[in-house]
């Protein structure tokens, strides 16, 4: 049965010429999950919204949107509120109270239900989600993962029968994110929910998906089930397969005959079954020789409160000239407090940090205040004006800088970075990519020799993640190092000179990301898990698929 | 059918009504208990009754209207007037909370300016602790919002006028409080306690009245600037 | 206060109404002793270290309020001296101490108020008759933190960013408005996302419904019950005036006859009520621990 058609959709924000969806027809089929993807700017968040007519922004609306065969603008509104659920980005913004059992009761709330149904409720929905123990906790003491939790449980709770989500684990953590979608999995499969999601994280979403949408510019490119898709997306530009599953890029890069792997295991035996595999390691290109120390943490003990806690036990950690070097490890490990000493906003209660092996205390930190710039996880606590170029004088003002060269410089790294366009816009008008390439401009014009930064990749699609990376290597040759904390394995991989892993407050083991990687077991890239026992020492897509062309296709007769 | 739904207003209004008449009664039982029992202190209770009862007619009215913006900006400007007496709570007196209830009242107009300052004194107290005079308090704070929602296109325009108003309601406030004070804890209007407690409070007030004027210099125009900017962005 | 901070809302409201309406009003010396001890005791019990450092400030009101009040009235007849052609009384004096430890009994008792009727309980027993208010308290409490870590957060990074290292204290009152700022911008922001979280999830239509959290149990029963029978005699002997205590000219003699007495008593057990519960839990459970 049809639960949702798109009869030639288009839409126009006002003030702007271009449609943010155009022409867009698609029929979902109730009981179906469906992904929609595209580069941050396609059109899949205006989509969605089209759907959920609470959401539906302000412009001009071409075509028809039916739900069950009736217009979306039809609808009653508490059937649309009822059975059409909505998760968006950011987990706090969308919880509504204080506690956790009133968001649940919220919606229930909003429909007039008996506060004797809504018990029994609210009883199954915290049992399905296992949310019973913070069920009465303020929102607020919630992890982000949890957050997000609640608020599925929260559009859950008025059983509806299609669920909206926008890019719902762009904020959360790997663990937390596949957590999530674990239960998207299971609501899909036990309930027969209809599920749409938006998402750039797509590794964990191929296997479950039944459909795969593929935007640009609010058109369709591809429309197909997941295997189809990774045939289809050949015929397209380049860069789209780099935000695909691993399988299916290494599947793309080989180009044999075969069917499209989906899962880490299916590719696996993709390559063993396709490839002569008679050479078994991957020798990775020389090393440059190392820099001269920028920055050195030596046995650093810091907690936050006197009787609280250590986070960090004794860490030490040397960056280099040259170098980006990418810290990973799980929430809690101590990763951005590590980078909080190394700016120099928390200080050690035991042992050092040096700067070019200079040691760093209270007193003289303030000197070297301008060779070190931090980049936070959240970029939009760098801007406190009401236009970035104004954010950007202001600053300089404040540093001293004469107004003349202020202007050139920041034209200079306006220029270098990318963001001419945007110096007028008000930072909350802009999206993540875009803010997050203001924020990187804006640490550049004080001119650091260290850029320390926060899971800058956080919340970005896989194209945009490559222009932050060509950005950080243009950095570093310049004589500069660049250290940044994140969870993104696979940016690591392709784009770290060392990578590191913390945990318990303390770096446990360290090397190039080849070593590194090809030494963890749970801990590493999906390339690398599906050609560990293949090739040794392989662990990006490019890596595999250099190794698979260069022992060469296994004939049929072998 | 529309025999039903007219049928349906009609008890409905027939029940608002019945709603309105039991209220009241309530509120004169109340009266007249109090009265009866606490015959010295009939003029405190009587106060703390009628307090409550002004309060009734705004938060019914705030109950008809369910606009979800004008919700959340009400608790964004009310988390801001807490957050300020929060902020201030090591200089006595100075505090922005009338500033942002007559600001917030200037944009979103009488209503809610009565409703952001009652929840303001309401809200603010769990963290300061409740005590009899929260119900003074919530009227006091919702009156200086309603009278600067009321004189909300002068107060735009009028830098003198926002001084005025701003020491004013800052006089007002204390002048109010302590009068209330006084009945309680002689049973009568004691003149010289209150005047005592005016003069003993003296400082304590012209801070408050010096924080009120500073505070509506300060944020009146960048406070004002944001919520137009919400106020077109969203259409409220 | 562990016992009874269980019970449903309600019946704590109906207790603390009680309660202080007689603490408020009332000034016959008996019920003041009673209130101003039970009330004592109890924030004794509730926190020790919160209630020895209020002790000294409780001691100063009581003392201020007794000297002070000569001054305010002048009424009574027995006067002890003259200030500066200033008759003192000794009514006077005693008037001032009664509002003193009034005062002090207010204060204890709302301090036991806000201790156990949480803010959530508050909205829980108003929300049913005004939703939209209790959403709105309930919002503001859940944007209060947000909004603090904000700005804190936004401090930090503005910190590392070299905004505050300026000694002048100008630059740094600068650095301070820009947060303010755009926090505020933030906020507005975050606000209206929430907005549109509430309207997707039904908000607006025209009736709303409230969830109880609470249930009423027989135990909430029973005790709402014992209040109110005490209730009816506390407030049939104050209506009666057996309560009824002169301060001038003279100080009356306090009303020792049957129903004072028994006026007297149902306020102390209702003021002990509390107590008593937790005593009686604390013994099934040593029962429970023995069975073990």
């Amino acid at each position: 049965m049809e639960i949702l058609h798109f009869e030639n959709i288009s839409f126009t924000y006002p003030n702007s010429d271009s449609k943010a969806v155009d022409n867009f027809s698609l029929s979902v089929k109730s009981g179906e999950f469906v992904v929609i993807c595209g580069k941050s700017g396609c059109g899949k968040t205006t989509l969605l919204k089209l759907i959920k007519k609470e959401l539906t922004p302000h412009g001009h609306l071409n075509g028809e949107i039916l739900y069950k065969g009736m217009p979306i603008t039809e609808l009653e509104p508490n059937v649309s509120a009822r059975e059409i659920g909505f998760v968006k980005q950011d987990p706090d913004s969308q919880l509504v109270t204080d506690k956790v059992w009133h968001e649940l009761a919220f919606g229930l709330e909003n429909l007039n239900v008996p506060p004797s149904a809504m018990r029994l409720r609210i009883g199954e929905i915290s049992d399905y989600f296992g949310i019973n123990e913070w069920f009465y906790r303020d929102v607020n003491t919630l992890s982000g993962g949890q957050k997000q939790l609640v608020n599925l449980a929260a559009a859950m709770i008025m059983q509806p029968e299609l669920l909206l989500l926008d890019e719902p684990t762009s904020q959360l953590d790997p663990v937390a994110a596949a957590d999530f979608i674990s239960i998207l999995e299971k609501l899909n499969k036990e309930l027969g929910v209809t599920i749409i999601i938006a998402e750039h994280r797509l590794e964990e979403l191929f296997p479950i998906a039944d459909r795969i949408v593929l935007m640009d510019s609010g058109r369709i490119l591809i429309n197909s089930d997941p295997r189809g898709f990774g045939e289809k997306v050949k015929d397209l530009d380049e860069e789209y397969s780099r935000m695909l599953p691993s399988a299916i890029r290494i599947f793309n890069g080989v180009k044999v005959k075969a069917p499209c792997p989906l899962t880490v295991k299916e590719a696996r035996e993709f390559v063993n079954a396709n490839f002569k595999n008679d050479i078994k390691e991957y020798v990775p290109p020389e090393q440059k020789a190392a820099g001269n120390t920028a920055l050195r943490l030596e046995d650093v003990w810091f907690r936050y409160e006197r009787d609280s806690q250590d986070v960090l036990k004794g860490l030490k950690l040397t960056l280099e000239y040259g170098e980006l070097f990418c810290v990973l490890g799980a929430n809690g490990s101590g990763k951005t407090t590590m980078l909080n000493v190394a700016a120099g906003l928390d200080l050690p209660y035991k042992g050092q940090v040096f700067l070019e092996e200079k040691k760093i205390n209270k007193k003289n930190f303030e000197s070297f205040r301008t060779r070190i710039a931090y980049l936070p996880q959240n970029p939009q606590l760098m801007f406190v004006k009401d236009s970035i170029a104004d954010d950007f004088f202001y600053m300089l003002n404040t540093l001293g800088l004469a107004s003349d060269k202020a202007k050139e410089l920041v034209e200079t790294v306006a220029g270098k970075v990318g963001i001419n366009d945007l110096l007028d816009k008000h930072p909350y008008d802009l999206s993540l990519g875009q803010l997050q390439k203001c924020a990187l401009a804006k640490l550049l014009l004080q001119r650091p020799k260290i850029l320390l930064l926060d899971e800058p990749t956080m919340g970005l699609d896989a194209i945009f993640k490559r222009v932050l990376a060509d950005i950080l290597i243009n950095i570093k040759t310049e004589d500069a190092a660049v250290l940044m904390v994140t969870h993104d394995i696979e940016f690591a991989a392709e784009n770290a000179d060392r990578c590191a892993l913390i945990f318990d407050g303390g770096i446990i083991s360290s090397g190039t990301p080849e070593d590194f990687f090809s030494n963890n077991y749970f801990y590493t890239t999906a390339a690398n898990r599906i050609s560990r026992n293949i090739y040794k020492g392989a662990i990006t897509c490019e890596q595999v698929i250099e190794m698979c062309l260069k022992n060469g296709v296994r004939d049929e007769k072998d | 059918m529309n025999k039903l739904l007219k049928c349906a207003l009609k008890t409905g209004c027939a029940m608002k009504r019945i709603k309105k008449i039991v209220a009241f009664s309530i509120a004169l039982a109340a009266l007249s208990i109090g009265f009866f029992l606490f015959e010295e202190q009939k003029y405190t209770w009587g106060s703390l009754v009628i307090a409550i009862m002004a309060c009734l007619p705004f938060f019914v009215k705030y109950e008809n209207g369910r606009n979800a913006a004008e919700i959340v900006v009400i608790a964004i400007m009310t988390s801001i007037a807490v957050l300020g007496r929060i902020i201030f709570v090591a200089v006595p007196g100075f505090k922005p909370v009338t500033a942002v209830v007559v600001i917030t009242a200037m944009y979103f107009g009488a209503h809610a300016g009565f409703i952001t300052g009652a929840l303001a004194a309401l809200v603010s107290n769990f963290y300061f602790g409740q005590g009899p005079w929260t119900p003074i308090q919530m009227l006091v704070w919702g009156l200086i919002g309603l009278l600067s929602g009321i004189i909300a296109l002068p107060l735009k325009k009028s830098l003198v006028l926002r001084v005025l108003f701003g020491a004013f309601s800052g006089v007002l406030y204390t002048l109010i409080i302590e009068l209330w004070t006084v009945i309680w804890l002689d049973g009568y209007f004691n003149i010289r306690r209150y005047l005592t407690l005016l003069v003993s409070s003296g400082w304590f007030t012209l801070m408050y009245l010096v924080s009120n004027v500073v505070f509506l210099l300060l944020l009146a125009k960048p406070i004002g600037k944001k919520l137009e900017r919400i106020i077109t962005k969203y259409g409220l | 206060m562990r016992e009874f901070a269980k019970l449903n809302p309600a019946v704590q409201l109906v207790y603390f109404l009680s309660v202080i309406l007689v603490v408020m009003f009332d000034k016959n010396p008996v019920i003041l002793l009673i209130s101003v001890l039970f009330g004592l005791l109890i924030c004794l019990r509730i926190n020790s270290r919160v209630f020895l450092k209020d002790l000294p400030i409780l001691a100063a009101i009581l003392f201020i309020s007794t000297i002070s009040n000569p001054f305010f009235s002048q009424n009574g007849a027995t006067t002890l001296l003259f200030i500066n052609d200033m008759p003192v009384t000794l009514e006077s004096l005693v008037y001032g101490l009664s509002v003193g430890v009034m005062l002090i009994s207010v204060i204890s008792w709302f301090k036991i108020f806000s201790f156990t009727m949480t803010s959530d309980k508050i909205m829980y027993l108003f929300g049913r008759y005004f939703p939209s208010l209790a959403l709105t308290v309930s919002m503001i409490f859940k944007f209060i933190p947000q909004i603090i870590r904000q700005a804190e957060n936004t401090k930090r990074v503005q910190q590392a960013l070299g905004q505050f290292s300026a000694k002048s204290i100008m630059q740094k009152l600068k650095g301070s408005i820009n947060i303010f700022s755009i926090v505020l911008t933030w906020s507005l922001e975050n606000a209206l996302d929430t907005a549109a979280s509430m309207k997707a999830r039904g908000y607006g239509q025209k009736n709303r419904s409230s969830f109880m959290l609470y249930r009423f149990t027989a135990l909430d029963l029973i005790t709402l019950l014992i209040v109110l029978i005490l209730d009816v005699v506390l407030f049939l002997g104050i209506a009666l005036g057996k309560t009824k205590f002169d301060y001038y000219p003279i100080i009356s003699t306090v009303d020792t006859t049957g129903l004072a007495l028994a006026v007297y008593i149902s306020f102390g057990v209702l003021a002990l009520l509390p107590f008593y519960l937790d005593f009686k839990e604390s013994l099934k459970w040593k029962y429970y621990i023995l069975k073990i």
